[in-house]
């Protein structure tokens, strides 16, 4: 049943069905495009709206990636700094180390120059084989920084491995027949692409690790190719290494806890800058191991192309020690033979000889000259000088060495362009000193064959 | 000097004068004297609507000659020693530090958008040199619009189209609640029906701002019946207006007042976001309310209630300050409807506090421009910091 509704309602009725019809206009008119003043004033709060809801992301993100970039500059610039202070501390530490090391160095030789007891003599001895491992330890720690600071650049070139690994093998004989091990290359008939003396100083150290933590077999240089690479292994009969250890071989100071009955053990270092070189040198670098039965080292070098430049002999002799022909004359037998082992160490070629005589008799083209200046019987050293320029017509780089800090020597020694060291001789210096003849030689005139 | 002509120096080299002698001729020349010879960039002017427009149009070419001038009738003037119901505020912008250029919009009932948007768009490059060439420092617009021509929603659109980001604030000239007449002073002229936009590059930090203290309730009306172009509501729920409002708000509709439309403020809801539409006055010939912006039909509109104003207002400006890192000056544009609320609410005092704390110097206007919007019942302004740029 339905009647005419009521006037109030009939009113309120009336009065929502013209609500109505206004919200309905107002929303019709929201969809026109034509802006009426009021629509004008929405249009500015949305599009206000939208542009700082945008704008409030975009900064947001916007802060959020300054600090992040803030952040990540930071720690880059610690870092950057911590390696360059790194770097700055081992190159003070090791110079002011060095500085007295040399002093204890020269105590130690006269010390030796001494006449003592055996015992003295070899405590002495003792001492200077510590102090060699801390040189050793100090230089190796400079280059594992100059490495990490990335400042070494190697000089990449055909490398004839032949050369390479024979010298080094030849270099470790001694030790090797001394622990009763065999130590052979194989396959070597190659040429890569390398730094020679990167590539000569990681395969010596593998060859040196291996040869420390093997008691008998013995170590295999063994060169394989693979297609446009080759893999240079060094393989030994050692002790092997456990797994749990092989990701441990390669870090600083870390040492097999295997037994080594080596009376030197080693630093800990020499696989830490060989994974550091091989990086450098983009070589990759595997290690595979039997615990008990050995284990092998590889490093994987590209094969040259290139056949090898007639260079690559005398590269060697010009730019570092390794096959540098060094002729020395030197009276005492002590000295002689401390000096020629230390060229050796350096991987130089030495003919030691106590006077002109045997010099003469030898006819032999070295590539420099160390000359003890006072030798027996009144002779001089010089007269050795002498006498390559008259046989030869050509003197070559001459160092001449005397414990007589006089004047007059040293001038003599100048006139004859020669370099003079005083004794007791640094290696260090006396390294340095051959580097640069030897170079300076090599830029200057063509080689002589012997 | 008399008593009441005051001068103060900000660090950005701003100097603010102000005085509530309405005499212009006397006004202007005790301030020009106060502020000594200087090389100006611009003065803005803010003046209540007895002082004579033509003397004091006259005085300022006089004492000032060669300054640009650009000026608007107030509804109350706020200066750093607090709010001057009557005379004149003076805004002197030094050469050093502010680029400014002007223009003024004629016939604003009858803007061609086009043409606003292009002359705003001559004006920024007449700022910015060359074309092309990267501004030196920051940017801000200023707006003096007419209040009475109900016309500052179209404004503010032309113009913010134009400026492309550069933000603006301003606001829209009055007569202290006469709602006879307002009046624009430009490049020595004297405009009605007017805006005026100065276009402002400084070397000191600025932030613009915008401030207001309501909360909305549940209470809702629709309009029913309006007069868009002329902002009348004529019906709200389909009832007269005034009565739908006063029985709401629990007064009699005779008794309607600019301080009721304060204490109940209505607002729209656009985005999310509550924006006060301020009634301006009530029509007791037919019961009609007009509004201080622009209203449509089937628009809703939402009862509010006032907060706390002296509150709200610190909380901007300590926030401003925290993001400049300090303030020198602010240039405020605050409702007059506000400093009604504030004296309602016995929070005068405390305005006029904020006022001296923080600089503010600037007047009570019938409508604030912030960005695009025209809006009511804010207090928006720009705040200069006290650092230089590097």
């Amino acid at each position: 049943m339905s009647g005419p509704p009521d006037p109030e309602s009939a009113q309120r009725i009336a009065k929502l069905e013209r609500i109505n019809a206004a919200l309905m206009a107002h929303v019709e008119r929201s969809m026109d495009q034509q802006g009426s003043a009021y629509s004008l004033f929405q249009t500015a709060i949305m599009l206000e709206g939208r542009v700082r809801s945008r704008t409030e992301e975009l900064t947001g993100l916007m802060h959020s990636l300054e600090r992040s970039n803030t952040a990540l500059v930071a720690a880059k610039e610690e870092a950057e700094t911590a390696n360059r202070s790194k770097t700055r501390f081992l190159a003070a530490a090791s110079h002011d180390l060095l500085q007295p090391l040399n002093a204890a160095r020269l105590s130690a030789s006269a010390l030796a120059d001494m006449s003592l007891g055996p015992d003295a003599r070899a405590i002495s001895g003792q001492i200077e084989r510590g102090l060699q491992t801390i040189e050793d330890l100090i230089k190796t720690l400079l280059d594992i920084s100059k490495l990490d600071a990335g400042v070494v650049h190697p000089v990449i070139r055909p490398v004839r491995l032949a050369d390479l690994l024979d010298g080094i093998a030849a270099s470790f004989r001694h030790t090797a027949e001394g622990k009763g091990l065999r130590l052979h290359v194989r396959g070597a008939d190659r040429m890569v692409v390398s730094d020679p003396v990167m590539l000569g100083r990681i395969v010596r150290n593998l060859v040196s690790n291996a040869l420390r933590y093997t008691t008998s077999g013995g170590v295999l240089l063994a060169v394989r190719s693979r297609g446009s690479v080759c893999r240079i292994e060094v393989i030994d009969t050692g002790c092997g290494i456990v797994p749990a250890e092989r990701a441990l071989v390669f870090e600083e100071f870390y040492r097999g806890q295997a037994e080594t009955r080596d009376c030197e053990p080693g630093l800990g270092l020499g696989l830490s800058i060989v994974q550091r070189m091989a990086a450098a040198l983009g070589h990759p670098l595997a290690l595979a191991s039997r615990p008990g039965h050995g284990t092998r080292v590889s490093l994987t070098v590209p094969v040259s192309a290139a056949a090898p430049a007639p260079e690559a002999r005398v590269g060697p002799v010009a730019t570092r020690l390794t096959g540098a022909r060094i002729l020395v004359v030197e009276n005492d037998p002590a000295t002689a033979d401390a000096l020629a082992r230390l060229l050796r160490n350096w991987d130089a070629e030495v003919f030691v000889f106590r006077d002109l005589a045997g010099v003469a008799a030898a006819d032999l083209r070295p590539d420099l000259l160390i000359l003890d200046y006072h030798l027996d019987n009144g002779a001089c050293g010089l007269a050795v000088a002498e006498h390559f320029r008259d046989t030869a017509g050509r003197v070559p780089p001459v160092i001449v060495t005397t414990a007589d800090h006089g004047a007059a020597i040293a001038a003599e020694v100048e006139a004859l362009g020669a370099e003079l060291v005083h004794k007791p001789t640094r290696p260090a210096q006396l390294r340095a000193l051959l580097t640069a003849l030897l170079a300076e030689a090599a830029f200057s005139s063509p080689p002589t064959a012997c | 000097m008399s008593q009441d002509t005051q001068v103060r120096t900000h660090l950005c080299g701003i100097r603010t004068a102000w005085t509530d002698a309405s005499e212009a001729g006397r006004a202007v020349s005790e301030i020009a004297a106060a502020l000594g010879p200087a090389e100006l960039s611009q003065i803005v002017v803010f003046f209540s609507s007895d002082v004579c427009v033509e003397t004091l149009n006259h005085a300022l070419t006089k004492h000032f000659p060669g300054v640009p001038v650009a000026g608007c009738t107030m509804s109350g003037g706020i200066s750093p020693a607090g709010g001057l119901a009557r005379g004149l505020v003076l805004i002197a912008f030094p050469m050093a530090g502010f680029r400014i250029v002007s223009a003024v919009l004629d016939a604003i009932d009858h803007l061609d958008v086009a043409r606003t948007a292009a002359a705003v768009r001559a004006l920024r490059r007449t700022l910015g040199g060359e074309a092309g060439e990267p501004p030196q420092g920051g940017r801000f617009a200023l707006s003096l619009i007419d209040g009475l021509a109900n016309a500052e929603e179209t404004v503010v659109s032309a113009i913010a189209w134009a400026l492309d980001g550069i933000p603006l604030v301003g606001g829209s000239a009055g007569d202290g609640l006469d709602f006879r007449e307002a009046t624009l002073l430009h490049g020595g002229a004297i405009h009605r029906r007017a805006a005026v936009l100065l276009l402002v590059e400084t070397d000191y930090p600025t932030q613009i701002f915008k401030s207001d203290n309501f909360e909305p309730t549940t209470t809702k009306f629709v309009v029913t019946a309006s007069d868009d172009e002329r902002r009348i509501v004529y019906e709200l729920n389909a009832e007269p207006a005034a009565r739908e409002y006063a029985m709401a708000v629990g007064l009699d509709p005779e008794g309607l007042s600019p301080m009721s439309f304060a204490a109940y403020p209505l607002a729209v809801r656009i985005g999310g976001e509550y924006f006060c539409r301020s009634i301006r006055r009530l029509d007791p010939e037919n019961g009609s309310l007009s509004f201080f912006c622009a209203i449509d039909e089937g628009v809703v509109l939402t009862l509010a209630r006032p907060r706390d104003i002296v509150a709200a207002t610190r909380a901007e400006l300590e926030r401003l300050e925290t993001q400049l890192g300090g303030i020198d000056l602010v240039i405020g544009f605050d409702c007059i409807l506000r400093r009604l609320d504030a004296e309602h609410a016995q929070g005068r005092h405390g305005i006029c506090d904020l006022y001296r704390r923080y600089d503010v110097v600037g007047f009570e206007t019938y409508g604030e421009q912030y960005r695009a919007m025209h809006l009511n019942q804010t207090f928006t302004g720009i705040a200069i910091g006290r650092r230089l740029l590097p």
